[in-house]
């Protein structure tokens, strides 16, 4: 398997909302449309299918039913089983969201985790071993050489109400994983690490009151960074699609922060995000050379609509419909080389680009708006991206 | 009533809603299609649905190169480089209800329509100039070429894109389209002076779309080498465009330089469009060429329908069929040979039929030179004038009347295979590509695609599409001041006249059958027979090519469509003419003169 590919989804809130008039999911059990433009999984299924599209792994990082509601919970499972049986993908990779777990409501839950255990099928995977691994150790390793998933829950302590609101990872667990990684570790190009929570804090949205990212997932992070390995970490629970490297040591590990494939955002996030899901393709031979690296695709949900290729927009919260990750890029040397080809005059195509600067290939959204806003501030010249989010070319500015 | 406001008919064959690639597939070139590419400007006149988008789409770049892709021939001989331009019914908000307006809303109304036709016909030609370029450019430098030109019309247009691209420029137009509606709703809506005084002040809606069009096609065709080419911007549905572009482009035929063309699709009898007016105006024949698209007798579309009915009956099948054999001959063609006058022929037998029953047929026949029931000797120039000339009335009345104690009286003939057969489809069809493909894919439905398709089924197909027709009609108002009534009751009015001087007691072999609009008719009605001649219910008999005006219907000849025509058990010719008048005025039972309008 030396190149894969992944169908990312997370956070559905699937199930009926006690308050009709606020619903919380365009994925309901009383609704359960068939049309492809009102059901978001009916709609992916026939996008896949018509783009002729063949993930090898479905990765779904949590939170399939809302406030631990245990009838969208089933439900939501229920359609994680459907994308991957329609769409025939052989593997599956799920990790538990905080809101796949029963909550108190004010009376004492002996056994939050007693639904989600009883689910049919097998939740989160296919064999009772790796579930009880899973829910024993707060995570569990998968292996599909030269690929390894790391299968981390950040809910595990969330049979402590107090522990409810945010993520978390003991030291202890940190350990494990540490000790996990050093495991054959030669025969795997990069691990991909599964987690709902975020691993630090993201600021786009809650500037103030982002309480909820992963205690411990500093630490976590420096761990994955010093292991000298290639790590991308895959996670929902913000509803935030973004991209990016950092939060460790060495800023080299790759954060995919996966949109919600169904809720119904709250305005605030509506106006500046939307619903997603991606493929991404990773390919073993380019990650040996380039490290961490990858392409993605996104589609946005319109209700009404259906799922169509994600629009460009403001990358900071959004993902294009074209994209890729990994590349750590010097912006200022970048400028200057490209300015140095155009020299005031011509237009240079982004094959010649990468051609110059082969690391820009892995540029990501926000490295090639940040390059673009550089070349202009600077340079008196510009990028040309398309529609789908891609660059073109490189060219001088109006005035001479 | 303009023609946007009622939707077509069989939308789903609209070519606007394809893009060139599925318009090029099933093209059928018309016979005039050869006039249309010559080098002149040239306005296409026709009602919805003649296949005026079509048409265009396929004069333009795109669709050129899409065309011939499909006839997988080689593209030399390209007449000229066309840039298709489909008006936008946005281009006019709040222009039609400037009545009463403030003179900020006026202002804002008039700036807004200005900077989105520049946007959308500067977008339309930077498209096609990125196709030309990609097709036509070897040279090396290119993309300085590139940077030069969008530097130069950066100056010009007064716009400033990031970078020296088609692209940036392409998003440049955009945005700016996008800022001008927002402008402009923040306006009108919001009575935000601040937003209306931003937008006036935009540099780059003053822009005259049509000229800077040119000054950029100069600049273009000296950087690409491509002097000696022609361009031609394709404007499509010039009718709903605002007046002050119909205006530009008229005026732009006469002054604009010799490399630029303007070929501009229009429904006939456009207010806007009132050329005699202006003294200095260009007129047709001219400055330029007018052509219709409409067929005024059943025979001039045979061609172009047979081709496009040959296409559709062959669509799925493995089997060659003609179209004469799909659909069978019609009865009104009785007059093809002259074995169908000789005893035993069919025209000779419905002749007899209706002299047994009519008695005003038989005195007409006693009143020939000659004795009908042998017509094998007569005079060709005879027979063609008291015989062959009427027969199409005589088989109606022959097959619509029949007698009841010595008087005659029309018969409810629940079938109607008198308008079955290939010629009378293509008739019924005007010609009109979207009407025959929704005729003939119906009929080709209700036979389950076998052949021939039966009579009875013409018939029953021709029935429904006409009474879809009519429940279009049904939906337009009349003018303003008879909004109550309906475009349909003039249309009833005008066909039940006819109706009656046709099946009526006495036999007239040349009966009237279409209509002048007299020159004192009232603007209401003006406006009535203009709003039926653009859905296509009334079509416009033109005395010459000269007089194809698109202005004023006033003292115009006129018929029914064909495609209206069972409806009112009309045969598929034009006729004698008659006064408008005389079919809408009638009087009650006190002689009181009754008006519809």
């Amino acid at each position: 398997m030396p190149s894969i590919k992944i169908l990312l989804v997370s956070d559905l809130h699937a199930g009926s909302c006690e308050n009709p008039e606020n619903p919380s999911s365009w994925l309901d059990q009383e609704r359960d449309s068939t049309n492809a433009k009102a059901n978001p999984v009916v709609g992916l299924i026939e996008t896949l299918n018509r783009a002729a599209i063949h993930p090898d792994f479905l990765v779904c990082t949590g939170d399939i039913g809302n406030i631990g509601n245990p009838t969208g919970i089933a439900y939501g499972w229920e359609q994680i089983a459907k994308i991957r049986k329609e769409l025939n993908i052989q593997n599956i990779i799920t990790t538990c969201g905080n809101h796949d777990i029963q909550r108190p409501n004010g009376q004492t839950v002996v056994d939050p985790w007693a639904h989600v255990r009883n689910l049919s099928p097998s939740y989160p995977f296919d064999d009772i071993h790796s579930n009880i691994k899973y829910f024993t150790n707060g995570f569990h390793v998968a292996n599909y050489q030269p690929f390894r998933f790391i299968i981390v829950n950040s809910c595990a302590f969330h049979d402590n109400p107090a522990e409810l609101e945010r993520g978390k990872i003991a030291k202890a667990t940190i350990d494990a994983i540490e000790a996990a990684l050093q495991v054959d570790k030669g025969r795997y190009c990069c691990n991909i690490i599964a987690v709902h929570h975020h691993p630090h804090r993201y600021a786009e949205i809650d500037y103030d009151k982002d309480y909820d990212s992963i205690v411990g997932g500093s630490e976590f992070l420096n761990m994955l960074e010093t292991s000298t390995q290639n790590c991308l970490v895959l996670h929902g629970h913000k509803h935030l699609p973004r991209v990016s490297l950092g939060g460790g040591l060495l800023a080299r590990t790759v954060l995919f922060s996966i949109g919600s494939l169904s809720a119904i955002l709250y305005q605030k996030l509506a106006t500046i995000s939307s619903n997603q899901f991606y493929i991404l393709e990773l390919d073993s031979d380019s990650i040996a050379s380039s490290g961490m690296v990858g392409d993605f695709t996104a589609w946005d949900f319109q209700y009404t609509k259906g799922w169509v290729p994600a629009v460009s927009r403001t990358m900071k919260t959004h993902l294009p419909y074209k994209g890729s990750f990994g590349s750590k890029i010097d912006h200022v040397s970048c400028a200057n080389t490209i300015n140095g080809m155009i020299d005031g005059k011509r237009i240079v195509k982004w094959a010649s680009i990468i051609r110059a600067i082969p690391h820009l290939r892995y540029a990501s959204p926000y490295d090639i708006e940040y390059l673009q806003a550089m070349l202009t501030d600077r340079h008196n010249c510009g990028i040309d991206i398309d529609q789908n989010g891609r660059p073109i070319q490189a060219a001088p500015g109006v005035t001479p | 009533m303009t023609i946007a406001q009622f939707s077509g008919l069989f939308d789903a064959f609209n070519a606007r809603a394809m893009n060139f690639s599925q318009v090029a597939e099933t093209f059928v070139p018309p016979s005039f299609f050869h006039s249309m590419l010559k080098p002149c400007h040239t306005l296409l006149v026709g009602p919805r649905g003649s296949g005026k988008t079509t048409l265009l789409k396929m004069m333009s770049y795109d669709g050129w190169k899409c065309l011939h892709a499909q006839n997988d021939t080689p593209r030399e001989g390209f007449p000229f480089i066309g840039v298709y331009i489909p008006v936008d019914r946005s281009w006019r908000t709040g222009l039609s209800d400037m009545l009463g307006q403030s003179a900020v809303s006026s202002r804002t109304s008039n700036a807004a329509s200005r900077g989105l036709v520049n946007t959308h016909v500067h977008m339309a030609l930077i498209e096609t100039v990125m196709s030309v370029v990609s097709d036509h450019s070897h040279d090396a430098h290119g993309e300085n070429s590139e940077v030069e030109i969008i530097r130069e019309l950066a100056e010009t247009w007064k716009l400033t894109p990031k970078q020296s691209t088609f692209i940036s420029l392409m998003r440049e137009l955009r945005t700016i389209q996008a800022e001008v509606i927002r402008l402009r709703n923040r306006a009108l809506e919001f009575n935000d002076e601040d937003a209306a005084a931003r937008l006036v002040s935009m540099d780059y809606i003053h822009n005259d779309p049509i000229g800077t069009s040119a000054i950029a096609i100069d600049g273009i065709c000296k950087l690409y080498g491509l002097t000696p080419i022609k361009w031609a911007l394709l404007f499509d549905e010039l009718e709903i465009s605002p007046k002050w572009l119909k205006d530009a482009a008229f005026s732009s035929m006469r002054s604009i330089n010799q490399r630029i063309l303007l070929k501009m699709s229009a429904a006939p009898f456009d207010d806007d469009l009132e050329e005699n007016a202006n003294p200095t105006a260009p007129t047709a024949l001219n400055d330029y060429e007018t052509i219709p698209l409409w067929y005024t007798t059943k025979d001039e579309g045979f061609d172009f329908c047979k081709k496009i009915a040959h296409n559709l009956i062959n669509k799925n099948s493995s089997i060659l069929h003609s179209t004469g054999d799909a659909l069978g001959t019609s009865i009104l063609d009785s007059d093809a040979g002259r074995g169908t006058y000789a005893p035993g022929g069919d025209a000779h037998k419905r002749i007899e039929r209706l002299a047994e029953r009519d008695a005003t047929f038989a005195e007409y026949l006693a009143s020939l030179p000659f004795d009908y029931r042998n017509l094998t000797g007569v005079p060709e120039p005879m027979m063609a004038q008291h015989i062959r000339k009427p027969i199409e009335i005589i088989v109606f009345r022959e097959f619509f009347l029949k007698s009841r104690r010595g008087r005659i009286e029309k018969r409810s003939r629940k079938s109607l295979d008198i308008y079955a057969g290939e010629s009378s489809v293509y008739a019924i069809s005007e010609g009109n590509p979207r009407w025959l493909i929704g005729l003939m894919n119906r009929m080709i439905d209700l036979s389950n695609g076998t052949v021939p398709i039966p009579h009875n089924v013409q018939s029953r197909s021709i029935l429904e599409t006409t009474n879809r027709f009519r429940a279009l009609l049904r939906t337009i108002p009349a003018p303003s001041a008879h909004a109550d009534r309906g475009l349909l009751a003039l249309i009833d009015r005008i066909g039940s006249g006819f109706t009656a001087r046709l099946l009526g007691d006495k036999f007239d072999p040349e009966p009237a059958l279409s209509f002048i609009v007299p020159a004192d008719a009232s603007n209401d009605l003006l406006d009535a027979v203009s709003t039926a001649v653009r859905s296509g219910a009334l079509v416009y008999l033109p005395d010459s090519a000269a007089d194809i005006a698109i202005v004023s219907p006033r003292g115009k000849r006129f018929r029914i469509s064909f495609m209206l025509a069972p409806n009112y058990s009309l045969p598929l010719i034009k006729g004698r003419y008659i006064s408008l008048n005389s079919l809408i005025h009638q009087r009650d039972d006190t002689g009181r003169q009754l008006s519809i309008f």
